[in-house]
């Protein structure tokens, strides 16, 4: 008897004991929560994390250098060595699975703040891979004709063609006509029905639409 | 269905080879027999192309991995309208969709030619099916769509992430079509060569073929454009990449012919110059297929590296000097018959237009092969890439968009001091205003500011036109403006959708000049974290970082960076850019995480979003923003392009009854018309 008094006491000091725990464990739960509170971030994972990170490409976080308005010019000008035909700049911030141009722009910082100006800057890169490194070739010596040669042929066919018309037009101008070319439409076969009704619309027609 | 796809390839080369043979013999010119043989050789040719493409499409669809293209290009989990596209997305595909379509268009062409150009079929028969055997022999022996593989695989690799959009379903099949329909006025060409037809009539039954492929071409270009824009993620639609610069020289020459061609119709003349515009589009349409599958350029767009470029090579040269010495042969015949009269006369103009397209053609063909010229000569490599592009064709870019509003504004044979101050005032003094209003409101740049002011002069000569025409008809019918616009139109699509074309193309020139201030930013931003970034035009864009969330769609692993967007403290809405791990149906992952990009549209400006990786595996996003500003011109200058273009080719009106009023001179149509 002694014992199953003892045992009811015992058995209510547990449950007494197990409630005060369970209401500490919440109370402690909740206290750890607490910073939780912020505004939930959509996508799960614990602490800000992502639920599958290695589906999404790592990146260093962005400094000044990568928004300055010199090292972006530089990097325009400047070709990409992994093949993808981009200049420096494009490739960095378009294919962010490509590991040569990041390290190109860190060349290119790390240039920048040794003191080099953007002429300088691209020559080191043309002496370290060679012309190809230049998104456009330098206008000198055979490049020259790269830059040049269509303009000048579309000048001299400007020319020729002028020279062609004017030919013409003196050939024109020599041969017998029996009419001014700017009233030939008037005396054409297509009008030769026409009512003077008809040609006064016409010439009406004309003075509003000359084309 | 292999191997009735690979019969049919063969049965394609007998019979394409077979009415080839017979077409160039000539000996069907005596036996109407064997000239029904060479017109049904075609509609044979035909089908067994289609047979060999359904039996590609059933082996796509039903995921038969055994076939080394099947297993390439889909995997068990790609979406339907993509095993669609997979057809053209691949080397061989692409090669097997040009013999198909180009033997349906030989048909197609059979079919709805007048029977008035009876005579020059047989030979247009020949031409195409010489082309289609080409490609049959290609896949035959160098790049077979039905190739086995020694083992199956599970499961395909899958489409290339970046051909899993949109524009890739629709951009490339139009290029093709516009590539490939260009053959069929080649063939017209070449026909009239070979029956020594010279007179301007069957100008007529190439030019609506021109304009079909012209229009496909064009619709192809900025799809194209528009794909790189939205999918790519580097902020622009246009690279000066080989393989664009091959897309876009058919579509200059092509341009420069359906203005000459003008010319022939109404005054018989530069037959010789549009003979050989179209022999040089076609050649430029295989240039471009051999740039892009050959590898002997480097770009992204390009197939992997084959000998199928030594095919093409050998094609193009042989296609080339087969064509030309053709035109040289028939050069006495091919005498014009009229004469130029006046350096100020439309004909001159449109000559001025047709050296300036054909000059920015050489210019963009002349910077593509450089670096191979350059290897050659000084054994140097160099890279021509968009600066030395800008350099040199922007400058001749803007002499023909002044040719453009020049051209319509003068009278054809010779215009006269009065007639040029009347047409010029208006359109003149607009470009002026505008262009000093630009300068006023302190824009500096030159360039923008010609070609701003470029582009008001020639929409003014449009409005112009459009105003003197309807004001003219009101006067002459008493019609209302919608009905006098509306017939004005309808009476001549032709010159009317030319303007229309005037107006898309200034539209994308002024598109352009937007580029010019572009913005870039890139920033690190944890949930919650903004960066701010000024308009070019003024105001400032709030971007704030709400999270990064991750699902798993059907092919794919999604990780989207959601921002919100806030313009002067007004909310813009959330933008969500993606980062998408492909995977097959087994779960395991197939290509490199691709990017989609977030693009909020305006008429001023795109807002454009890329989210670019994380830090350390957190929501802690990189992205970089981009202000563009003018690209909603780009898209909606090319609509209104394409369709001034449709509007153009639109059936009925024209025809040789047309031509020989035109003939009779321009202003005889009036009256003509009229009296119709």
């Amino acid at each position: 008897m002694l014992q199953s008094v003892t045992g009811r006491r015992n058995f209510l000091r547990q449950v007494a004991l197990g409630g005060m725990a369970v209401l500490g464990t919440r109370a402690a739960m909740a206290q750890g929560q607490a910073p939780a509170q912020e505004p939930a971030l959509p996508g799960g994972g614990a602490n800000g994390t992502l639920y599958n990170p290695g589906v999404v490409q790592e990146r260093a976080p962005t400094v000044s250098a990568d928004n300055d308005d010199f090292i972006m010019t530089v990097e325009k000008t400047l070709k990409c060595q992994c093949g993808c035909n981009l200049d420096v700049y494009t490739c960095r911030t378009t294919d962010f699975t490509c590991t040569t141009s990041p390290a190109l722009h860190r060349d290119i910082v790390a240039l920048r703040n040794r003191g080099m100006t953007a002429a300088q800057i691209r020559e080191d890169f043309v002496r370290q891979y060679g012309e190809q490194a230049l998104m456009a070739p330098k206008p000198e010596g055979f490049n020259l004709a790269g830059y040049f040669v269509p303009g000048v042929l579309m000048l001299l066919g400007i020319g020729a063609l002028s020279l062609w018309i004017a030919r013409r037009q003196r050939q024109v101008a020599l041969a017998p006509t029996g009419h001014d070319a700017s009233d030939a439409t008037f005396d054409s076969a297509a009008l030769s029905g026409a009512t003077p009704e008809e040609l006064e619309r016409l010439k009406r027609a004309l003075s509003e639409v000359k084309d | 269905m292999t191997l009735l796809g690979q019969f049919s390839l063969w049965v394609a080369f007998l019979i394409g080879s077979f009415g080839a043979v017979l077409s160039f013999s000539g000996r069907w010119q005596d036996r109407p027999d064997l000239e029904r043989v060479v017109i049904r050789s075609v509609y044979a040719l035909a089908a067994a192309m289609l047979v060999a493409s359904i039996s590609l499409w059933k082996g796509l669809f039903a995921h038969d991995f055994n076939i080394e293209y099947v297993a390439a290009y889909t995997s068990r989990n790609l979406p339907t309208y993509y095993i669609v596209s997979a057809f053209w997305a691949g080397q061989k595909g692409s090669l097997l969709f040009w013999a198909v379509v180009l033997s349906c268009f030989a048909s197609v062409a059979q079919l709805l030619t007048s029977r008035r150009f009876a005579g020059l079929l047989p030979y247009v028969a020949g031409v195409t099916s010489t082309v289609v055997v080409f490609f049959v022999t290609v896949m035959l022996f160098s790049a077979n769509p039905f190739q086995r593989l020694g083992f199956t695989p599970e499961d395909g690799r899958g489409l290339n992430p970046q051909l899993q959009n949109i524009g890739m379903v629709m951009h490339p099949p139009m290029l093709y079509l516009g590539y490939i329909s260009i053959t069929i006025p080649f063939a017209f060409a070449v026909a009239a060569l070979l029956r020594r037809e010279m007179n301007s009539s069957w100008i007529v039954a190439i030019r609506k073929w021109t304009l079909v492929s012209w229009v496909f071409l064009s619709i192809g270009i900025v799809l194209g454009m528009w794909w790189a824009y939205v999918e790519l993620g580097w902020g622009g639609y246009w690279a000066w990449d080989p393989v664009e610069n091959a897309s876009l020289l058919p579509w200059l020459t092509m341009t420069a012919f359906l203005h000459s061609v003008m010319i022939q119709e109404k005054r018989g003349m530069l037959k010789r110059w549009n003979v050989a515009l179209i022999i040089a589009t076609f050649l430029l349409s295989i240039f471009g297929t051999f740039i892009t599958r050959s590898g002997v350029i480097a770009s992204v767009h390009s197939f992997t590296q084959s000998n199928v470029g030594y095919f093409f090579l050998a094609f193009l040269l042989v296609c080339g000097i087969l064509s030309f010495t053709l035109l040289y042969t028939r050069w006495p015949s091919l005498e014009p018959e009229a004469k130029l009269e006046s350096m100020l006369s439309r004909e001159a103009a449109f000559l001025f237009n047709n050296l300036a397209l054909v000059g920015i053609a050489f210019s963009v063909l002349w910077g593509t092969l450089f670096p191979i010229l350059s290897e050659a000569v000084r054994g140097t490599k160099i890279t021509v890439g968009p600066p030395f592009f800008n350099r040199v064709n922007v400058p001749l870019g803007l002499f023909l968009l002044a040719l453009t509003g020049i051209g319509p504004l003068i009278a054809w044979r010779k215009a006269s001091a009065r007639n040029l101050q009347r047409q010029f005032t208006f359109p003149v003094g607009f470009g002026l205003l505008v262009a000093a209003g630009l300068l006023i409101d302190g824009m500096r740049d030159f360039y923008v500011i010609l070609a701003i002011g470029l582009g008001a002069f020639v929409l003014g000569t449009v409005l112009q036109e459009f105003y003197r025409g309807v004001r003219a008809r009101r006067r002459m019918h008493g019609e209302s403006v919608p009905a006098a616009l509306f017939n004005l139109i309808a009476r001549n699509r032709r010159r009317y959708g030319g303007y229309v074309v005037h107006v898309g193309i200034l539209m994308m020139f002024v598109a352009f000049t937007g580029m010019a201030f572009r913005v870039d930013k890139e920033a690190t931003l944890k949930p919650g974290e903004s960066v701010e970034m000024k308009s070019p035009y003024g105001g400032t864009y709030k971007l704030t970082h709400l999270g990064v969330s991750q699902y798993n769609a059907l092919n794919r692993v999604v990780s989207a960076a959601a921002v919100q967007v806030e313009f002067d403290g007004k909310p813009m809405g959330v933008m969500k850019s993606e980062k998408r791990q492909h995977v097959d149906s087994f779960g395991r992952p197939t290509f490199e995480p691709s990017t989609e990009v977030a693009i909020q549209s305006g008429l001023r400006e795109d807002l454009y979003i890329v989210y670019a990786g994380s830090v350390d595996g957190t929501e802690e996003a990189v992205y970089r923003f981009t202000i563009n500003p003018l690209v909603w011109w780009v898209w909606y200058g090319g609509i209104v392009l394409v369709l001034g273009g449709i509007l153009t080719m639109w059936p009925g009106g024209g025809g040789i009854a047309e031509t020989r009023r035109t003939q009779a001179g321009y202003e005889a149509t009036l009256i003509g018309a009229e009296a119709a």
